[in-house]
């Protein structure tokens, strides 16, 4: 058989083009991945027999993603899911899948043949076509997240393992990501890519970046496993936590009233009056508000006119800074509607987010920039060897291919505030309220003993969930 | 022509060779050494168990005390101080039966108490074991002296590197004096690099 070479060349344009469409339908290369969380967003609600079908339903198709590429971004979705239902068993799985994954790329081979292949489709297509590889901040969640499963299945000394995790990729990620930002604008300056000039387009977050110290120093994982220390005994890993979190938020008192009790448990002499200590029939409630939806990456897509009259389409990820979500507060009364306090916010998930994407940039203009000259050069081929139509066609491919990288661990909270308090032995009623929202939680007080509380504001209700040692 | 047939041929069978595989099953020595990843792994576990029980084995006054004697020994829990979800409990039970094994100590089974107390009930109060041959309440031997320890890890990693240190301390106490009699350490290296290239 005689082939000839144009027909089998147009074939094979056919073929990769049905492969690359039939197998990329459901993953985010170009059904952009916000629009797809939605869905899974509004399964966010607290178990209640009435939404279990919905919950059920977007629980199998989520479960359906564990072979798929992006596996570590749809397992961190579903694991706080299913936490919030109080599923902890099977959260913990879930967790378990995307630690694992983190764990593997630590030792992985600089240079994969296999992740050589998704580079080489995203050169073609959009980042999308990346498998998901997680964020430093998203893995912090992961293992803080991990320790309240281990807790809530009654393994104390679990969760103590997830959250010495989650402090070692504190301390880990501190080093990596500066020596990470160094190499790529190395890679943009051999490259000749001028970095400034893209970045400009950024130049809006900073200000929000500026708020949080940076995006791998989670306060908020800080002070839960300070409390967590504080309440299991082990007063000095509590001490250097709460330090650790006040000094990402060096004007917030009730974290230097921490710290003041604590040095006075461990025997130092403080001039701290205001100490937080219960009462001789009291217990202590330590109370984890989480609130809102970090938001979702938006997409800036600039049309670039090529020398040649052809038009070259980039897109970049970005936050849109301007609508950034208000946090509100949960305030707590007692069932003599005495004031019990404010929550006080440590942590802004959102400005992490940020962070960690401006930390990206530099990678991702390289990327940007060569996938442009491969698409650049593939009009010029098309052009040349089917005319106009195929220079057209090329073009459009160009336009609906380019997409922005926006996936990012959007179940997490906007906001996570905390507070603590003590409260008189025995059944106690809280009634906890923020804005026109307002719930009753029944808690059982023991005396000297810790109570965690999470309350999780999502869709318009509060998820409590109660934590005990 | 024939010979890119030939090709296509060769990689489409290669290809389907490959799929129609299952995967390779086989057995193999269980003490080998295992450097699979950095994590806590079956040889860890061995040379710990190994390590510390010839260490308080050989320690010059257990022997002298259990030259004529056996004492009674319980293991309390091994605390996990690191930062990897490791059975304790494991390292305990390899421990116990080697030390058990070495004929110089007898164990109560405080894992057990509960199926013990449960079957005793059962003796006394069922009514269907004969009376005068269930085993009695209150008969058996309080342990004389307590195994206890912990297990700690540092961990450090960065772009190409992995350290991981462990060190698992054993003690073991004299229930009554409070003394302790005999304290073993084990430490372990272990250190994980990139590779540059796989496939």
């Amino acid at each position: 058989m005689d082939l000839n070479p144009r027909l089998l060349a147009r074939y094979g344009v056919a073929m990769t083009a049905t492969i690359i469409l039939s197998g990329c339908a459901v993953t985010s290369v170009f059904n952009p991945y916000p629009n797809q969380a939605l869905q899974f967003k509004s399964a966010l609600n607290s178990p209640d027999p009435q939404s279990s079908a919905i919950h059920e339903s977007v629980l199998v198709e989520l479960a359906e993603e564990r072979e798929s590429s992006d596996a570590m971004l749809y397992m961190m979705e579903r694991g706080r899911i299913t936490q919030l239902l109080s599923l902890y068993e099977e959260s913990k799985g879930d967790f378990q899948l995307v630690i694992d994954k983190f764990e593997q790329q630590d030792l992985a081979a600089t240079v994969e043949t296999s992740s050589m292949a998704a580079q080489g489709a995203s050169m073609l297509t959009n980042d999308n076509a990346i498998p998901y590889s997680g964020s430093g901040y998203e893995r912090i969640f992961t293992h803080h997240f991990q320790a309240f499963n281990y807790w809530g299945l009654g393994n104390v000394e679990g969760a103590s393992i997830e959250f010495r995790k989650a402090a070692l990729e504190q301390q880990v990620l501190l080093q990596k990501y500066e020596s990470e930002i160094a190499e790529a604008h190395e890679e943009a300056e051999e490259e000749q890519i001028d970095v400034d000039t893209l970045s400009a387009e950024f130049s809006g977050l900073d200000t929000v970046a500026g708020k949080v110290k940076s995006s791998f120093q989670n306060a908020y994982t800080f002070y839960t496993s300070a409390a967590f220390w504080e309440a299991t005994g082990e007063l000095n890993n509590a001490l250097v936590d709460y330090k650790k979190a006040l000094e990402i938020n060096p004007s917030a008192e009730l974290i230097k009233q921490d710290i003041a009790r604590v040095s006075k448990k461990y025997g130092t002499s403080t001039n701290f009056k205001e100490l937080n200590l219960p009462g001789e029939n009291q217990g202590t409630v330590v109370l984890f508000y989480e609130e809102g939806f970090v938001p979702a990456k938006s997409e800036t897509k600039l049309s670039l006119p090529t020398l040649d009259g052809g038009i070259i389409s980039i897109a970049f990820p970005t936050y849109e800074t301007e609508n950034w979500p208000r946090a509100g507060t949960l305030r707590i009364r007692d069932d003599g509607f005495n004031d019990l306090g404010t929550t006080q916010q440590v942590a802004d998930v959102g400005a992490m987010a940020v962070k960690s994407l401006k930390e990206q940039i530099p990678a991702m203009i390289v990327r940007q920039a060569l996938r442009a000259y491969s698409k650049y050069e593939l009009q010029k081929q098309s052009g040349e060897q089917f005319g106009l139509m195929g220079s057209f066609a090329a073009n459009i491919y160009n336009i609906i291919s380019e997409s922005a990288d926006r996936r990012s661990w959007l179940t997490l909270p906007n906001s996570a505030q905390v507070l603590r308090f003590n409260l008189d032995q025995g059944q106690r009623l809280l009634s906890l309220a923020s804005g026109a929202l307002q719930q009753e939680l029944p808690l059982n007080i023991e005396a000297g003993k810790t109570t965690f509380v999470r309350v999780v504001n999502v869709n318009n209700q509060l998820i409590p969930q109660v934590f005990k040692l | 022509m024939k010979l890119t047939k030939l090709f296509v041929v060769l990689v489409a069978s290669l290809v389907l060779s490959a799929c129609a595989n299952g995967p390779k099953i086989s057995y193999g020595d269980a003490t080998a050494v295992e450097t699979t990843t950095t994590d806590f792994g079956s040889t860890d576990l061995q040379t710990i168990a190994a390590t510390l029980v010839d260490d308080l084995l050989s320690f010059p006054p257990i022997t002298q005390m259990t030259a004529t004697r056996r004492p009674v020994m319980f293991v309390d829990k091994i605390k996990n101080k690191t930062t990897e979800h490791i059975d304790t409990e494991s390292i305990t039970d390899t421990v116990q039966t080697k030390i058990l094994k070495s004929g110089k100590f007898r164990f109560v089974d405080m894992t057990a108490v509960r199926q013990i107390q449960e079957q005793l009930n059962f003796q006394m109060d069922s009514g269907m074991v004969d009376p005068g041959k269930a085993v009695a309440f209150g008969k058996q031997t309080g342990a004389e002296f307590m195994l206890y320890g912990n297990m700690s890890s540092i961990v450090k990693r960065n772009d190409s590197t992995k350290d991981v240190y462990y060190k698992f301390t054993m003690k073991m106490v004299n229930l009554e004096t409070g003394i302790m009699e005999w304290a073993g350490e084990k430490e372990i290296r272990k250190t994980g690099e990139k590779s540059f290239f796989s496939l």
